[in-house]
């Protein structure tokens, strides 16, 4: 937008203002998505990253960005082009140097954001979540339900009445609501065919930019056979009972710190993906023994290495 | 914020959450799909319009030189009465008459074929005539409309095939119906992008000489 008016666009043309002004741009990318990923681990895995470190990894990070590309935007304006192989002046050199320093505190940040991922992992225990909302200032819905998301997202679908659920449930107390009856849940079977299909259109792609058309023409018939093929494989999902769904829930509320789904990064995943795996055949699956030994597992076990 | 509700009477969980009707959500996804697909077509359109000038003909056939009118009229009549054989296919589901279906579906599906094979001889005439895609911007442009319309009815036309097959087999069962109902809007959207192609393409390539 900046190079869009065209005395600002004669000025930098070519020079690495230009350069600095788009890394900071896609720099600004770079902090949501560590954002991203420090708000929303916990969701995902049930445990949080380590604070201090990630607090660390930030402002190395900052620093970082404001020596490298400050430095950049007036080496611009003194008329520094991009893409060269030499220096051709001496006035340039500490900001240079200034340049090199800030790369040093990207690289500092980015042992911090590795430490800070392999210390949380290792203490994952301490770290673990036992509510819905670890932050205790979420808003939206992702947090009203259990964290780490059970396989159906949701026991009974939330009633929407303020456009920031959460927050709203919070301010009125009523955050600690359950439902007072579960019904079944309907779910989709697991499937092959998307990662087939992922897999035949990476090799469609490939062979189209190496003109393999050999290669192009088998993959885009393997594409359509897979989806005519799922097309004809009549299976409806299948369903968790109303009284399963209950039981779960309850292993969620009220023996949440002897239950623990949570906390254990590859633990947690395998219970949660229990019920679902051996899609079968058949049409319909009303109670598949699958959900049960993932009931037991979530209500009846209890975990020892907590310590 | 829109409205805030009584948090002394609010209700809390949806009193249906169990229910979802698989036609309704399948058919909003393929709206979704036919939107996106839509917006290519605006901007292939988009691409014609602009290159469809003498300047970028790079001293190769202009539009007036390769479209035939009179012809696509033909395969206009062709496609359209494709699209009412769906029609009158969808009349009958409505009936719940299995075998109409079947029939009407195989109407369309012949219809549809013979749209292709005449604009594949269309197509492959120009061909001979050394008028390939890679000559000018124009006839990129021209080759990419067209022949996206034409894919998007072969595709159709595996459709209606596979089609016929499960009603034949499973029924109308509600799997096998809401598969027809996106089928017909993806038969029809061929259909509607046909009247700007032949709009655009063939009427106003022969009005205007450049």
């Amino acid at each position: 937008m900046m190079l869009a008016m065209p005395s600002i666009d004669y000025t930098v043309h070519n020079s690495v203002f230009l350069v600095a002004h788009f890394h900071t741009m896609l720099n600004v990318v770079g902090f949501a998505c560590l954002g991203g990923i420090n708000f929303w681990f916990p969701k995902v895995f049930g445990f949080k990253l380590d604070e201090g470190l990630g607090k660390r990894a930030f402002w190395f990070f900052s620093a970082g960005t404001a020596l490298v590309f400050g430095c950049m935007y007036v080496l611009g304006f003194m008329g520094m082009t991009r893409r060269l192989d030499y220096i051709p002046y001496v006035s340039w050199r500490p900001l240079l140097v200034g340049e090199e320093v800030g790369i040093f505190l990207f690289c500092v940040a980015s042992y911090y954001l590795f430490k800070q991922l392999y210390v949380s992992v290792r203490d994952r225990a301490q770290n673990r979540v036992m509510s819905n909302d670890p932050w205790g200032t979420a808003r939206s819905l992702e947090w009203l339900t259990h964290t780490p998301v059970p396989f159906y997202n949701f026991a009974v679908r939330p009633q929407i009445n303020s456009r920031d659920e959460w927050a709203w449930r919070r301010q009125h107390g009523l955050d600690g609501a359950r439902p007072d009856h579960y019904e079944d849940i309907h779910l989709p079977s697991n499937s092959v065919v998307p990662a087939l299909l992922g897999a035949f259109a990476f090799a469609f792609g490939f062979g189209f930019v190496w003109r393999m058309y050999w290669l192009v023409a088998v993959s885009l018939a393997g594409m359509i056979a897979a989806i005519i093929a799922k097309s004809f494989h009549e299976d409806s999902g299948h369903t968790i009972p109303g009284a399963m769904v209950e039981r779960l829930e309850r292993g969620f509320r009220d023996v949440v710190s002897e239950v623990a789904p949570i906390g254990d990064l590859v633990g947690g995943w395998a219970r949660f993906a229990g019920p679902r795996e051996a899609p079968s055949g058949r049409v319909r699956r009303e109670s598949g023994s699958g959900a049960r030994v993932l009931a037991m597992r979530l209500v009846g076990r209890k975990r020892e290495d907590t310590r | 914020m829109s409205q805030i509700a009584d948090p002394d009477r609010a209700i809390l969980w949806d009193p249906n959450h169990t229910e979802h009707d698989m036609i309704e959500t399948r058919v909003l996804g393929f709206w979704l799909y036919l939107l996106s697909d839509a917006m290519i077509v605006a901007a292939l359109f988009a691409t014609y319009l602009v290159l469809d000038h003498r300047m970028n003909t790079a001293g190769g056939p202009t539009a007036s030189m390769i479209v035939h009118p009179v012809a696509a009229f033909g395969v206009t009549v062709l496609l359209f009465s494709g699209m009412l054989a769906y029609g009158l296919a969808m009349a009958a589901l409505k009936a719940g008459d299995r075998r109409r279906v079947l029939v009407w579906i195989a109407v369309a599906f012949i219809l549809g074929l013979g749209f292709l094979v005449v604009e594949g001889h269309e197509f492959a005439d120009l061909v001979q005539a050394g008028i390939t895609p890679e000559r000018s911007g124009f006839l990129s442009a021209f080759f990419t409309l067209v022949l996206y319309h034409g894919v998007h009815l072969m595709f159709g036309l595996l459709w209606l095939a596979v089609m016929a097959v499960q009603v034949w087999r499973q029924g109308l069962t509600a799997q096998v119906v809401y598969r027809l109902l996106n089928l017909k809007m993806f038969w029809f959207f061929q259909g509607f992008i046909w009247i700007f192609v032949f709009s655009f393409v063939y009427l106003t390539g022969t009005l205007h000489v450049h």
